[in-house]
């Protein structure tokens, strides 16, 4: 046994303040039920512990707190965000009513007359079965490629009153005629029967069902005008975009293929109202 | 540390430190300007101080605070009326242990009696106290022994009185 009459005070002092180590904890207690005298003198020693009088306490704590500073929200930001979002609800709403005001009337296209919109020729009547549809004419408009024009030295007194037409461009059109003398641009498969097609001396018009669709032809062919009117979903600004992309791949799709035409021109029509003119130049 | 934990800190400690001061100095303006001292103290410190060791560093401060403001009394030796709350001599007659205990602790040298109040009532460890009063760990056991064999003797000719 470590704890002996002569050296227990050392472990009374601990035990009695709880730092005893544990090991050692039942021995002396052994040790204390062997020994009343020290016993007793352990109880009396216990009995000087104080314990905190919870009573005092501390009034003024006041005096030692910090004022957290005030978490202030900020009350204009949700004005301005109401009115945002009222001004948000009313531009939602215009545009949606926009839209349908857009679409419901059942667009039917109407071939313009030559003097208001001269290069449209044929109109596909929209399908009215479908309300959701934006009815949209798509011209594509091919021009012939051109040389520069070399103008001959003439006496300008002599043919003051003769046009003076390039000499490259009457030949190319002679040359053009000898070649394909009886070319006559005809209607493609794919055209409707019911669309009129009124083939025009410089631009041929030809109305393509779909618009992807290519029609192999000659050169007069690809100096077309087309129209069409393709069903679209109007609540899609996606799908117009798409569509519009795919109208513009075929034109450029057109010019090279074809190395005479010099430059395309996409007339997208919503209505009789141009919408769209692309010169995929 | 943070104005909200400094003011957890204040709730938490300020009544243990307040006590342990009165109960040292026996005055209570002077347990108070004590106390607000330590927490501008700790406030000042703020950045420096772990917040696991709060508790400590408070009673650091204080504990250095109140040796100071014992010092100074002593030299001026001005008698402090005890309020009656915090026990007085004639409680000694009422053969309550307790008061006879916080009798002879004020008896005891102020160095035993901080050690006494450090251990009984926030029941820090002897390497605690040391830190504290800046006492190794032996030192703080042998004064706190000798602490202890006082207060029982005063017990025991309280049961004789008997």
């Amino acid at each position: 046994m470590i704890i002996n009459e002569n050296n227990y005070e050392e472990f009374l002092v601990d035990y009695l303040h709880n730092e005893l180590a544990s090991d050692l904890v039942p021995e002396f207690e052994l040790f204390l039920h062997t020994h009343p005298s020290i016993l007793e003198e352990y109880i009396l020693l216990k009995e000087t512990i104080l314990t905190p009088d919870t009573d005092i306490v501390f009034e003024k704590k006041e005096l030692l707190y910090k004022e957290e500073p005030a978490i202030l929200f900020p009350v204009y930001w949700i004005k301005y965000l109401a009115i945002a979002a009222v001004l948000s609800g009313i531009l939602f709403i215009g545009y949606t009513f926009l839209i349908k005001t857009k679409i419901q009337p059942s667009f039917v296209a109407q071939p313009k007359s030559e003097s208001t919109l001269p290069n449209i020729d044929t109109v596909i009547p929209t399908p009215q079965n479908k309300k959701d549809s934006i009815p949209i004419n798509v011209v594509i408009h091919s021009t012939q490629q051109k040389v520069n024009p070399i103008l001959p030295k003439v006496n300008l007194l002599q043919h003051r009153m003769a046009p003076q037409v390039p000499v490259d461009i009457v030949q190319q059109e002679k040359k053009e005629k000898q070649q394909t003398p009886n070319e006559v641009v005809t209607q493609s498969p794919l055209i409707p029967h019911s669309i009129p097609y009124i083939p025009n001396k410089r631009e041929d018009t030809i109305a393509m069902a779909q618009p992807e669709i290519v029609p192999e032809k000659s050169n007069h062919i690809l100096m077309m005008q087309d129209t069409t009117a393709v069903p679209l979903i109007a609540s899609t600004e996606k799908g117009i975009l798409k569509f519009i992309n795919k109208i513009a791949a075929l034109t450029h799709q057109i010019k090279l293929k074809k190395e005479k035409i010099k430059q395309t021109n996409l007339l997208v029509f919503v209505g009789n109202t141009k919408i769209l003119n692309i010169n995929n130049n | 540390m943070t104005i909200h934990q400094y003011n957890q800190q204040v709730k938490m400690h300020a009544d243990d430190l307040y006590r342990f001061v009165l109960k040292n100095i026996r005055n209570q303006q002077d347990a108070e300007d004590i106390v607000q001292q330590s927490y501008k103290i700790l406030w000042m410190k703020k950045e420096e101080v772990d917040l696991e060791k709060i508790k400590s560093y408070l009673f650091t401060v204080g504990y250095h605070k109140l040796v100071d403001a014992l010092r100074k009394k002593k030299k001026t030796h001005l008698v402090e009326s005890i309020p009656e709350k915090f026990g007085g001599s004639s409680e000694t007659k009422n053969h309550d242990v307790k008061k006879a205990v916080n009798e002879a602790l004020e008896k005891l040298p102020d160095l035993q009696k901080q050690l006494v109040l450090l251990k009984d009532y926030e029941g820090y460890s002897y390497e605690e106290i040391g830190s504290i009063t800046k006492l190794s760990e032996n030192q703080v056991k042998v004064y706190l022994f000798r602490a202890r064999l006082q207060l029982k003797t005063s017990l025991i000719g309280l049961e004789n009185h008997i």
